[in-house]
């Protein structure tokens, strides 16, 4: 607590009191005479150094005071100087001048030199600024309103003032504004993301765990990067056949095989950060949730207060977890904790035989683990067409995997040599098969939690599935968007992303419409299986007259040098002769569905591949092949 | 003293240097031309001024000066001047306007203190910005500016709002060559030259100044600079009559208020409560509300 002291002037020994011109209380601003002392018929002012307000005086008027007596004490635990005003000028010739334009707000920040208020008198502007750095107290005045010259139109806290406050309330939340916010930086969200950036929008992307969203991080490109290594093992075990003599045991090192994946999922998640610098996306971290059908509030690293123009929801889906007896058992893995899972199963109980659950069948059969496989329909990955089912549902039982079909899982109960059994019904008997862990793959669900979508009067899809979206990816609410996972149309990384760029494109004012026909899917089985457009199964359904195409890569030269002849081609045409569909189940089907996926979404004619040229010898002359047996007839078979 | 002519027609970077100019605190005149376009003043509403949807269809850029006062629309058939003097020696502006219109042949009448007439009609009205003890006065000069064009665009579509800005003056106007009919654009700027002692040498425009002048052209300035208003739009619903009342800050709705004579309406309010905070573009709000109406009634 600092005391004001009578200084010392050379030659004076004592100093009368004169005047005290401050009251315990009085709040002092730096350099403010406090009293008057005399000494020799010389007045001179003790001055303020500092601000502070008075707590106690220590002298009396006509006291008599040498060089080091303190004077006045101050407190300065409430030393924040006085607000500071600022008045309409006067200008020569108006007698109340207009006010313009209020640029500030109370509470905002200013700094020396800042534009504050705007104001014209007979067609004279004039911009008043700000004096010194502060805050904001009040606004007293109005926009389009006269005042006399003197009128106090703002009060202005000093920056000690605001520096001491900051101190107090550390994270406040910051309003913002956007042309685009978008919710989810999967691949529905980054992509849309940077589309719009690259149109001139101001894009905030709200993200509150991984940038990449479930794809990157926990589902495609993991699962992928597994899949590579688990190859890499099952062709060095049957080299021989290919004239190779491996030496030694050849065995999975599964954590340096997860520690590979963390390195290309890490790889990718860092590109798509830079994506968003380059193209100035601000990224922000945390949980964002609609206040209302205009604004979402983000609480994380930063707290904001998001106003948008336009709102894209990209919040992807979430494992499904049924409410079967033990599933919390920690020998119950999803498809989220097997990606990080560095001890090797010795055997294994998958649940559910769809995209997820046999990709990790045929994962975990690669790497040598026992695999079965319940599936609770009658055939496997029920949205490809039911020969193919069949023919992947063959070659799975080939190689070892175990599949059960119309297998309701009812229960998993741990044993005591730290097994689990996994319970099912089957034909109306009850079976069991005890592995080291079972895995739960039986789906995805839209994410829509702690969304405030209640806020905002979003419809959703019956029974709740996901939120409502038109052919342009609008929501109900004509300004909010959802895309991905989360409108549940299709649940794929790169649906999402063509959804993301029809949202935007649709916020930019140019129409297109989803075209569900037009998205290839692959499941990456060995072989893998891809299709685009129609298959029998829908045709048929639809009504559709069609006729198809087959070619089988057992008649195919690359194929057969691979040593990877199982699987056909499929590829329907129309009345019209116009393709509408294909499938491939064989080597490299991943990579040839792109082929079909051109002439699918162009409408194009059997006549255009069979007038197309494909090398030789590559796995795409099936494409050739099963066009021409549309035509001809398949030349090499 | 420095002149300065300009050779581009852009009324953003004429601004932007006659800115840059005052700033510079050197005395200075600035004589320049615009393409058709409508510039307001400091503090007005341009929804208020101006019939913006008529300017866009007509290539009609939309300006907003830094001096007060009223809107104007100018053409190639206008020239403006820009005088830069410390405050206390602005009065000599006078002179030299003076003496430009003697030399031009013309002898109007003051109005008030910052038009002039001829035949009752004005053809020039100037207006000020002071900065640092500076002040900018700059004036239009209507020579042949094609005044159909004006009527139409000054003329703001009939949308019901209330501006908190500087509302124009609507004027009687004349074209000199009305009065002088060989008198040209250039004929004027050359009085300029004659009655104001400065050197004159075309304008060069800066880095800065390029920026600068994209900036008056971004929305944020032509529109957000507004102070705030108030907007009120009606239109029929399937289920009854809507009115909105919206208040405008900062060019973006900040509030927005519903009332309808629908029977079973769903919460208007909350309903369009996604206006709050979009930009006040109100055909666009007024379409958006439109189609928001439409759609709420199909889908459940």
């Amino acid at each position: 607590m600092p005391v004001i002291e009578m200084p010392a002037v050379d030659g004076v020994k004592s100093f009368k009191v004169g005047k005290i011109h401050v009251a315990v209380n009085d709040r002092l601003e730096k350099g403010q005479d406090l009293l008057h002392v005399e000494a020799g018929k010389e007045s001179r002012a003790i001055k303020a150094a500092d601000a502070g307000i008075v707590a106690e005086i220590l002298v009396k008027e006509g006291e008599t005071v040498s060089a080091g007596t303190p004077l006045i004490r101050l407190d300065e635990a409430d030393a924040a100087p006085a607000s500071a005003e600022l008045l309409m000028p006067e200008i020569s010739g108006t007698a109340k001048p207009r006010i313009g334009k209020i640029r500030v707000k109370a509470g905002d920040s200013i700094s020396a030199g800042q534009e504050l208020v705007q104001i014209e008198a007979g067609k004279t502007a004039r911009t008043l600024k700000a004096d010194a750095d502060g805050i904001i107290e009040t606004v007293l005045v109005c926009e389009g309103e006269s005042y006399a010259a003197g009128t106090v139109l703002l009060r202005i806290a000093p920056a000690a003032a605001v520096e001491a406050s900051k101190q107090q309330a550390p994270a406040n939340t910051q309003a913002v504004q956007c042309d685009l916010l978008i919710i989810g930086a999967g691949t529905g969200g980054y992509v849309a993301a940077i589309r719009a950036a690259k149109a001139g929008k101001s894009v905030i992307l709200a993200e509150k765990n991984k940038l990449g969203g479930t794809c990157l991080n926990i589902g495609c490109i993991p699962t992928k990067t597994l899949i590579a290594s688990a190859h890499r093992f099952e062709e060095a075990l049957h080299s021989a056949e290919f004239g190779i003599d491996i030496q030694g045991e050849i065995k999975p090192d599964m954590p340096r095989i997860i520690h590979r994946k963390d390195q290309v999922v890490g790889t990718l998640v860092g590109g798509v950060e830079y994506l968003m610098q380059k193209n100035g996306i601000r990224v922000v971290r945390g949980e964002a949730a609609f206040t209302d059908a205009g604004h979402v509030h983000i609480s994380g690293s930063e707290s904001l207060d998001v106003t948008f123009t336009d709102c894209i929801i990209a919040t992807g889906s979430d494992v499904t977890r049924p409410p079967i007896p033990g599933i919390d058992s920690p020998l119950v893995m999803d498809s989220t904790a097997a990606l990080s899972e560095e001890k090797l199963p010795r055997t294994v109980a998958i649940i559910g035989g769809g995209v997820i659950g046999l990709e990790f069948a045929f994962l975990y059969n690669d790497l040598g683990v026992e695999v079965t496989v319940l599936e609770y329909l009658d055939r496997l990955v029920s949205m490809v067409d039911r020969d193919i089912s069949e023919a992947i549902l063959e070659i799975a039982r080939k190689r070892g995997i175990r599949v059960e079909l119309t297998a309701r899982v009812t229960r998993f109960t741990e044993t005591v040599n730290g097994q689990v059994v996994t319970t099912y019904e089957k034909d109306g008997k009850e079976y069991a098969v005890s592995s080291d862990r079972a895995l739960v793959a039986i789906g995805r669900h839209p994410y829509m939690e702690g969304l405030g979508l209640e806020n905002t009067g979003i419809a959703l899809n019956e029974r709740g599935r996901g939120i409502a979206t038109d052919e342009h990816m609008r929501t109900n609410v004509a300004h909010i968007y959802a895309v991905g996972d989360v409108n549940n149309r299709v649940q794929l990384a790169h649906a999402a992303s063509y959804q993301g760029m029809i949202a935007v494109a649709d916020i930019l004012g140019e129409s297109t419409s989803f075209d569900a026909g037009r998205i290839p899917s692959v499941i990456f089985t060995r072989p893998e299986i891809a299709t685009v457009g129609l298959g029998e199964d829908q045709a048929q359904k639809a009504g559709i007259a069609y006729k198809v195409g087959h070619f089988h890569f057992s008649g195919n030269g690359k194929a057969l040098s691979m040593g990877e002849t199982e699987g056909y081609i499929k590829l329907l045409m129309d009345e019209n002769e116009t393709l509408i569909g294909g499938s491939i189940i064989g080597p490299d089907a991943s990579t040839l569905i792109a082929s079909l996926g051109i002439c699918i979404a162009n409408k194009m004619k059997v006549s255009d591949l069979e007038n197309t040229v494909f090398a030789h010898p590559t796995t795409a002359e099936v494409i050739h092949e099963a066009a021409l047996d549309l035509t001809l007839g398949a030349f090499h078979e | 003293m420095q002149g300065y002519i300009s050779e581009c027609r852009d009324p953003y970077s004429n601004i932007a240097f006659e800115r840059e100019l005052l700033l510079a605190r050197q005395k200075a005149v600035f004589l320049w031309i615009n393409d058709p376009c409508v510039i307001i003043g400091r503090n007005q509403n341009p929804w208020a001024e101006a019939n913006i949807e008529y300017a866009h269809a007509h290539d009609i850029r939309l300006a907003r000066r830094f001096s007060g006062g009223g809107a104007v629309y100018q053409d190639t058939g206008n020239l403006n001047y820009s005088f830069i003097l410390p405050e206390q020696e602005a009065n000599i502006a006078d002179r030299w306007l003076a003496d430009a219109f003697h030399i031009m042949g013309i002898h109007p009448i003051p109005s008030g203190r910052n038009d002039w007439l001829i035949q009752e009609r004005k053809f020039s009205g100037c207006a000020r910005c002071e900065e640092n003890g500076w002040v900018l006065i700059h004036g239009t000069l209507m020579i042949h500016v094609d005044l159909e064009q004006l009527e139409k665009v000054l003329c703001p579509s009939p949308l019901k709002l209330r501006s908190r800005g500087i509302e124009s003056v609507r004027s009687r106007v004349i074209n000199l060559q009305e009065v002088i009919s060989a008198l040209s654009v250039s004929d004027a700027a050359n009085a300029f030259k004659t009655a104001v002692p400065a050197d004159f040498c075309p304008a060069v425009f800066a880095q800065a100044t390029q920026t600068l002048a994209r900036d008056l052209e971004s929305d944020s300035w032509v529109f957000a600079e507004s102070p705030g208003w108030e907007a009120e739009y009606e239109t029929a619903g399937p289920d009854g009559i809507y009115r909105f009342y919206f208040t405008v800050e900062n060019g973006a709705v900040s509030d927005v208020k519903v009332f309808t004579d629908a029977l079973d309406p769903a919460s208007p309010r909350q309903r369009f409560q996604f206006i709050i905070g979009r930009k006040a573009d109100l055909p666009q709000l007024f379409r958006l509300i439109d189609s928001t109406l439409k759609a709420s009634n199909l889908r459940t």
